[in-house]
């Protein structure tokens, strides 16, 4: 493959980009990491407020007599801390303010630039003129000062440090959980506390609250009084605002993958193929798209680490594929120089997208892999070198299967869910990736994702495909062929599929999505209307039947009747959504539905999917909505105008009306 | 020499037998049975408390439309209350014979059903027992307090839409609910007798504990307190709701109970093997022994969604050291030179016929010399269990002989989540499609809703949080922070069931809603 001009190179970008795996040393934004700028430094509104508020934090000699109680509140993850390092350095660079961790009996305050990478103080102090503290910085208020603390209590730390606060005037920047907020406001009510008014009105999302402080003890105070600042960064989705993109563009930017030029590996590196692909146009729209509807599958947001972990390992892979220390760089070198090109396949973005649990693409269950492996292997000898050290290689090459990104990439990972190959794709799209492997060349010229690195695997499939004819025992033939086929469009599908945009449940998450879109203080749409009114209407028509609204109570008992239906006209509460999950309101009732549920449901009003293939779990929320309607109507108190349906153990069907608190049989079936 | 010759046990088939002092005190656990559905338990419950007798010959179940004389035994409304609360389908293997299961939602339509005679009573030992215990085992009879719960309690079980009343509510129907029953009065007088120290079965002697600090058994209370916010809820839901909600507060409190009450046995065997194996001194007191009935409960149930059998070996583990722990009391009354016939273990010394645990136990360090003599040199644990392989209780698997082990593991299947008629949720066992490979165990949906009413409940004074409802699990021995992937997914249960309110960041503060808040009884 390598030209005599080209060498094997090493790019740094890659190593860094490692560190932002979820286990990586970047991937926490600690104090010792605030002093420099971080990798994929991307522009976002917290830098705003940042700019805004950084000079409440310092006194200017006492001409400043405003400080700032700023609480940044958001889950793990959610770049708190990587904002508090943005307000560091502005501060460090702009007013010439300096930090350190308080000081210890007998020990000397260290500067944060002496601090380690994973030391994380429960304070650092802000000095002007290193005078006094005028501001103090919790990065993490959800753990305790004392990590060895026999009986550890995150509520009352917080309480303390902003009694503390309070008590010497100085402003305060908090990053913590909203559960810490909470929590802390159960502990003891003290209304009229500076910390009780502050947390107060984060519970309460109230706008900017300012504080006086009280001035009659003996210190003198830093400020005489505090605004308090509350930014949530759980709001909205990281992935839907653009900033995701952000941070990919900042990670396929030419000046980190300029070190890349030249190299003979890099055709058939999958994280270079990678990276070329993102920076197209296609490329990056299609992957943050299936990272939201991943996103909105799971229920919960993408917080800013994963978000970094994703591209970290689109980008570089994952550091367990890396034995002895070896850099991503050096992992492709020996890897291409060995010939193992399925090892380098698994690494593309779909395959760790989709197969990331599967070795190579081929079966999941260990035992079945073995078997595949070794009617795989077994022929080898047949193929022509390059070939034979390919598939050899499934035997010996070790690849994680383990890649991080749980809750996305395991085997019950949302990825596995939305895996497009669960379903049937259409003849048309199915045939065209069911690759003749002798025609990939003109799949290379459609699709932007088929690479060098494809087209050399393509290549050898070829070749074992073409050994078939070399297997005399015609079972065995008959055999090797359906294992080769199978593998080859479990990979060929997922990359077909995906390059091509199809998810399972692709159509309804899109949905969901627009619904979320809708701001109910604008006039809808008549597209938006229409959406709504159709989603509605198949919520109605999946929970209580089409023709005649009907309350399901069991699986023997059912309601219906005029007095019923009125009750059970479903409204979709723009307003109330949260912008996250959507609400479906039965009277004034709210009932919320996850995506997952809304996918499915929708799927089988559509479709008339049958019972047996719905998940237990979406089956078990759909009789629950249900039961929750059954108990919102109050059906059992109904006086009149209500008729149930029996079934009978011999499956015949009893109706009964009722009239004035008394039942009456319909018909002459008792 | 063999320490173990003449030892005063009671024979039996598979034990080493009980020693008379434990069988006559709150360790025995009466043996348990097969219930095939949650419907028997309320049947059974019914049974106890409005009939004259619990049983009427061999098992027979709700038939709607049975005929007597010709005559149908159920009028028009009753049948149509039975028809709504048909739940479980059963077809038996080797007969292709389909049974259905109803729920009686009054007493007078469990007048045609009966668990068999010989049948252990479980909804007393297991569930009647817990109230008995807390009730009366705080030192002092507080009546008022007892009558007041009595009556709570009698009411719900009889439901309250009294007269023409009763009709305001579908499943309530025309039904007289007392037909062929006992009058009310009997049946509030036999069930205040079943939740009573003096009529708790041919064991009742010591079979209630006190604690020394006379505080109320924790669990007991736990248990208490919820029937009464359950039974306050009756007035405000459909009876066929309320009874589901009933089904599985039964299923689970008994089973709790009854796991709860084998753990003291394990720990007094252990401590009491350590003692006279020389291992340990009786570095022991009262506060201690409290302590491990407080404590009791704690940690039953690991849940888990990878398969288990975690149940069964419990059991294993108990029967095992029932059987050591009678052996061992036998020994050290015999090597004391006591005659213990008349005595009941007691957690506390009291009168002449209680041994109380430390008197046992300083006993046992009295003997442990003179065992340790005539051992020569062997292990105790290792001779105890030699001696006790013969038994086939102890050395075969749980469900392998007809023993003890094996009642108590199918009476805990009414945990299981039935293959039909459990749609609502109300399980905590979920077993795998594979048979004998396990289960899981993870509550369904109408139990998570019914542990969040309670806490709810418990906790009426603030707004619930997600903690609370945790709180409220562990009460019962279900700890779900002790894995790590356990806690997510109870959350993102109550999450997809719209329990939960607020920012999914909060932790466990999340606030939560109330699936049951008492609402007005009417429809407008």
């Amino acid at each position: 493959m390598s030209s005599p001009n080209l060498m094997e190179k090493t790019n740094p970008f890659l190593s860094k980009l490692l560190d932002l795996e979820v286990s990586g040393k970047d991937a926490i934004s600690a104090p010792g990491n605030w002093t420099k700028v971080p990798l994929l430094n991307i522009e976002t509104e917290v830098d705003k407020i940042v700019e805004r508020l950084a000079p409440s934090l310092i006194s200017k000699n006492g001409n400043n007599k405003v400080g700032v109680w700023w609480f940044l509140v958001g889950s793990p993850g959610n770049g708190k801390s990587a904002a508090v390092g943005s307000l560091f350095r502005t501060l460090r660079d702009e007013h010439d303010a300096e930090f350190k961790e308080p000081k210890a009996s007998g020990s000397e305050a260290r500067e944060i630039s002496e601090l380690g990478e994973h030391e994380i103080p429960y304070v650092v102090e802000l000095f002007e003129n290193n005078k006094y503290p005028s501001a103090l910085f919790a990065q993490d208020a959800s753990v305790v000062p004392n990590p060895y603390d026999q009986d550890p209590n995150t509520a009352m730390a917080l309480i303390k440090l902003l009694k503390d606060t309070s008590a010497k005037g100085q402003s305060v920047v908090v990053c913590a959980n909203r559960g810490i907020v909470e929590k802390a406001l159960q502990q003891t009510e003290e209304r009229k506390a500076p910390w009780y008014q502050a947390l107060k009105a984060i519970q309460d999302e109230s706008d900017s609250k300012s504080i006086k402080f009280d001035d009659s003890g003996p210190g003198k105070l830093v400020f005489n009084e505090v605004k308090v600042e509350v930014t949530p960064l759980d709001e909205k989705s990281i992935v839907a605002d653009d900033t995701f993109g952000k941070l990919l563009d900042k990670a396929t930017f030419n000046g980190g993958w300029s070190d890349c030029e030249g190299c003979s590996s890099s055709e058939l590196c999958p994280y270079k193929n990678n990276r070329d692909w993102l920076k197209t146009d296609s490329g990056r729209s299609r992957f943050i798209q299936v990272l939201r509807y991943a996103e909105l599958m799971s229920g919960q947001a993408i917080v800013f680490r994963e978000a970094v972990a994703f591209i970290s390992l689109m980008l570089a892979g994952t550091s367990r594929d890396y034995k002895d220390d070896v850099t991503p760089c050096e992992w492709v070198h020996k890897t291409v120089k060995k010939g193992a090109f399925f090892s380098l396949l698994s690494r593309r973005i779909y395959m760790l997208l989709f197969k990331s649990q599967s070795l190579f693409g081929l079966k999941r269950d260990l035992k079945d892999r073995r078997n595949q492996i070794e009617v795989l292997t077994e022929n080898a000898h047949y193929l022509t070198e390059s070939s034979a050290n390919a598939i050899k290689a499934l035997k010996t090459d070790d690849l994680s299967t383990e890649v991080g990104l749980k809750r996305f990439l395991s085997s019950e990972g949302v990825f596995a869910e939305i895996d497009p190959v669960k379903e049937n794709q259409g003849k048309a799209l199915e045939q065209r990736w069911n690759v003749a492997t002798g025609n990939a060349e003109s799949l290379m010229h459609d699709q932007p994702l088929m690479s060098s690195l494809e087209r050399q695997c393509f290549a050898i499939w070829a070749d074992c495909e073409n050994l078939t004819d070399e297997i005399k025992n015609q079972d065995l033939a008959h055999n090797y062929y359906r294992e080769l086929r199978r593998w080859i469009t479990s990979v060929t599908y997922r990359l077909g599929f995906f390059a091509e945009g199809h998810l399972l449940f692709q159509k309804e998450l899109e949905e969901y999505q627009k619904i979320l879109a809708i701001d109910e203080n604008n006039e809808l749409t008549d597209e938006d209307e229409d959406l709504k009114d159709r989603v509605e209407d198949s919520f109605k028509d999946f929970v209580f039947g089409s023709d005649n609204s009907e309350v399901k109570i069991s699986q023997v008992l059912t309601v219906h009747g005029k007095e019923v239906s009125e009750q059970l006209d479903p409204e979709l509460n723009l307003a109330a959504g949260r912008k996250a999950r959507l609400i479906m309101t039965i009277g004034n009732n709210p009932l919320e539905l996850s995506p997952r549920s809304f996918a499915w449901l929708t799927r089988k009003s559509r479709t008339g999917l049958s019972d047996k293939t719905f998940p237990p779990a979406v089956q078990q929320v759909a009789n629950d909505i249900r039961y929750k309607a059954a108990s919102y109507i109050k059906y059992a108190f109904i006086e009149k105008r209500i008729k149930l349906q029996i079934i009978k153990a011999d499956g015949s069907i009893l109706d009964l009306e009722r009239r004035n608190n008394r039942l009456r049989v319909l018909g002459d079936n008792l | 020499m063999d320490i173990f010759k003449d030892l005063k046990l009671e024979k039996s088939k598979t034990e080493a037998g009980w020693h008379k002092s434990i069988q006559n005190s709150f360790l025995f656990i009466p043996t348990a049975g097969m219930r095939v559905s949650s419907d028997d338990l309320i049947i059974e419950l019914y049974r106890e408390v409005f009939f004259e007798t619990r049983s009427e010959g061999s098992l027979k179940r709700i038939d709607p439309e049975e005929l007597q004389d010709g005559k149908p035994v159920f009028d028009d409304e009753e049948k149509f209350s039975l028809y709504m609360s048909r739940g479980r389908k059963k077809q038996t293997t080797a007969t292709r014979k389909l049974t259905n299961f109803y729920t009686p939602l009054y007493p007078s339509l469990a007048r045609r059903s009966w668990l068999r005679k010989q049948s252990e009573r479980a909804v007393r030992d297991f569930f009647l027992k817990a109230i008995a215990q807390n009730l009366h085992g705080g030192g002092s009879n507080n009546h008022s307090l007892e009558n007041n719960f009595i009556d709570v309690f009698f009411n719900a079980l009889l439901g309250k839409r009294n007269g023409v009343e009763r009709g305001e509510d579908i499943a309530g129907l025309q039904i007289d609910v007392l037909r062929d029953c006992v009058s009310e009065e009997d049946g509030r007088q036999k069930l205040s007798d079943l939740c009573g120290q003096s009529s708790v079965g041919e064991h009742a002697g010591k079979s209630i504990f006190t604690l020394q600090s006379k505080e109320p058994d924790a669990l007991a209370l736990t248990i208490c307190q919820d029937l009464e916010h359950l039974c306050k809820l009756e007035g405000h839901l459909d009876r066929l709701q309320w009874m589901s909600l009933l089904k599985t507060f039964l299923r689970f409190s008994s089973s709790v109970w009854l796991l709860a009450q084998m753990k003291m046995t394990i720990i007094f065997r252990d401590k009491l093997l350590s003692i006279l194996s020389g291992k340990s001194d009786v570095n022991i007191d009262d506060k201690w022994i409290d302590e491990i009935i407080q404590t009791r409960y704690k940690g039953l149930f690991k849940p888990s969604m990878q398969l288990t059998n975690q149940l069964e070996n419990y059991v294993q583990q108990y029967v095992k050291a029932r059987i050591e722990l009678n052996i061992l009391v036998a020994l050290v009354e015999k090597y004391s030179g006591n005659n213990w016939d008349d005595k009941s273990v007691t957690l506390h010394d009291g009168s002449k016929s209680d041994l109380g645990i430390l008197e046992l136990m300083a006993e046992g360090r009295n003997v442990q010399s003179a065992i340790a003599k005539d051992l020569t040199g062997l292990d105790l644990r290792v001779v105890l269990t030699r001696f006790c392989e013969r038994f086939t209780s102890w050395s075969m698997p749980v469900n392998a002989t007809g023993g003890p082990a094996k009642g108590y593991c199918e009476y805990l299947l009414v945990l299981r989540k039935m293959e039909k008629g459990d749609e609502d949720g109300g399980y905590l066992v979920i077993p795998s499609k594979r048979k004998n490979t396990g289960y899981k165990i993870f509550p369904g949906n109408l139990m998570l809703k019914l542990i969040t009413y309670l806490a709810a409940q418990a906790n009426s004074d603030k707004k619930l949080i997600f903690s609370d409802v945790e709180e409220q699990f562990k009460k019962y021995g279900l700890d779900f922070g002790e894995k790590g992937e356990i806690r997510p997914k109870l959350i993102e249960s109550l999450q997809d069931m719209g329990l939960l309110r607020g920012s999914p960041d909060a932790g466990d503060s999340v606030a939560v809603s109330n699936p049951y808040s008492l609402q007005k009884k009417r429809a407008n």
